[in-house]
């Protein structure tokens, strides 16, 4: 999922970057205070789920939990998203400073554009709505950041259907175990601490 | 075709390409591998003049992650570093810079010449140096000196190997440590402002 530094061109890791700066000022703008310690938590939690790694049959991907995150938080996942990039970059050198514009902005939209379609079926009182919606959420994020990273691959040269293919038959497993992951965090979370996603939820648009 | 497509990308799934390159006799025998361990099959192979960036050799990667050539004489002679870049799938890459005085001072040793073979290249880094019959007694002084770069390579090849699994990084508990203890900190200034906004 992360792109390396030296692929793509220049004029799409200055609109990366400039998409990205725009999202982070947005989360930005609308985090409160009071989530702030889960934005931390969160991004600790991205960071280190890239760390995980799922052998399933010839495949072997990692956790990348770009949804999970986006339907706690909301427009937060962006700078979240961001600062966890920025040290997986520096630490494991995954992806690269150039490229943490285009990343962002990969791993952070879809996951914010499903939170936004996913939280009225999350907020509900109904135990099948919320299962659909946190599995929606959490593996849709991953389809979506692989269908973005084939699409900058394209506008970087590659033909788009094999690039897409090779990203989203490698996220196939991915995706299904992360929409499971999603589903058994919200639900636990509704559980043990729902007002963690009411906070959230109900922060100011 | 499901299954087809998974194979075909199998082992191209972690993050980071790490590239080593060793010597051995006068090819340049590079091995990819991806962070987290697996060949980088069929990969694209690009080799550059580091200085000019011209482009001199492209090739593929064999099941093992392997792409054995032979610099082009210009460079030999005037002892180029190349810079090697390995290209996977989805956007990863990563890269090797060859130090022309490493293989241009290599002497050349065996009879063969080296033309980039990839049958060759799935053999492993002895499979370069052809096995000449010994020839009777009375060994010529340059016989003698290819004996024993023959016999040199082969004592190295295991330290070669180690060396490559040393460069190849690995995540360590710091790393991830050092992370996580970035995030608290930024929490903490993020905290910091949001109270001041107040």
């Amino acid at each position: 999922m992360h792109i390396s530094e030296g692929v793509l061109p220049p004029s799409l890791l200055f609109g990366g970057a400039a998409l990205g700066l725009l999202g982070v000022g947005a989360g930005l703008r609308k985090m409160r205070q009071i989530e702030v310690p889960l934005v931390g938590l969160l991004t600790a939690a991205f960071f280190v789920a890239s760390l995980i790694h799922v052998p399933l049959g010839p495949v072997s991907g990692h956790l990348v939990l770009n949804g999970l995150v986006g339907l706690i938080i909301g427009w937060a996942c962006f700078p979240s998203i961001l600062v966890a990039l920025l040290l997986q970059a520096l630490f494991f050198q995954y992806g690269g400073i150039t490229v943490l514009g285009v990343n962002t902005v990969n791993m952070a939209l879809p996951a914010l554009l499903l939170s936004l379609a996913c939280r009225p079926l999350i907020r509900r009182d109904h135990r099948l709505l919320n299962t659909l919606g946190a599995f929606v959420a959490g593996g849709g994020a991953v389809l979506g950041s692989g269908l973005m990273v084939a699409g900058c691959l394209t506008l970087a040269g590659e033909a788009f259907i094999p690039a897409a293919t090779a990203v989203l038959a490698a996220h196939i497993p991915i995706m299904a175990i992360e929409g499971i992951v999603a589903v058994f965090a919200i639900g636990f979370i509704k559980r043990v601490k729902p007002e963690m996603l009411r906070i959230s939820t109900e922060s100011r648009s | 075709m499901t299954a087809c497509l998974l194979l075909a990308v199998s082992g191209a799934q972690a993050h980071r390409v790490n590239v080593f390159c060793w010597v051995d006799s006068e090819e340049v025998v590079c091995e990819s591998t991806f962070a987290g361990g697996g060949p980088v099959k069929s990969g694209r192979i690009e080799v550059r003049a580091e200085s000019s960036g011209r482009l001199l050799l492209t090739g593929t990667t064999d099941a093992k992650g392997r792409y054995r050539f032979l610099p082009p004489q210009k460079a030999r002679e005037e002892a180029w570093d190349l810079k090697v870049t390995s290209i996977a799938d989805m956007g990863h890459k990563g890269s090797w810079t060859v130090r022309g005085g490493e293989y241009a001072a290599a002497k050349r040793s065996g009879p063969g010449n080296g033309e980039t073979d990839p049958e060759a290249a799935r053999s492993g880094p002895q499979a370069g140096t052809q096995m000449a019959e010994p020839r009777g007694t009375g060994a010529s002084a340059q016989e003698v000196e290819q004996a024993l770069s023959r016999a040199l390579q082969e004592e190295l090849a295991p330290i070669r190997k180690s060396l490559a699994e040393l460069r190849r990084d690995r995540i360590s508990l710091q790393d991830v440590l050092g992370g996580l203890g970035y995030i608290l900190g930024l929490t903490g200034i993020a905290l910091f402002f949001a109270a001041k906004r107040r």
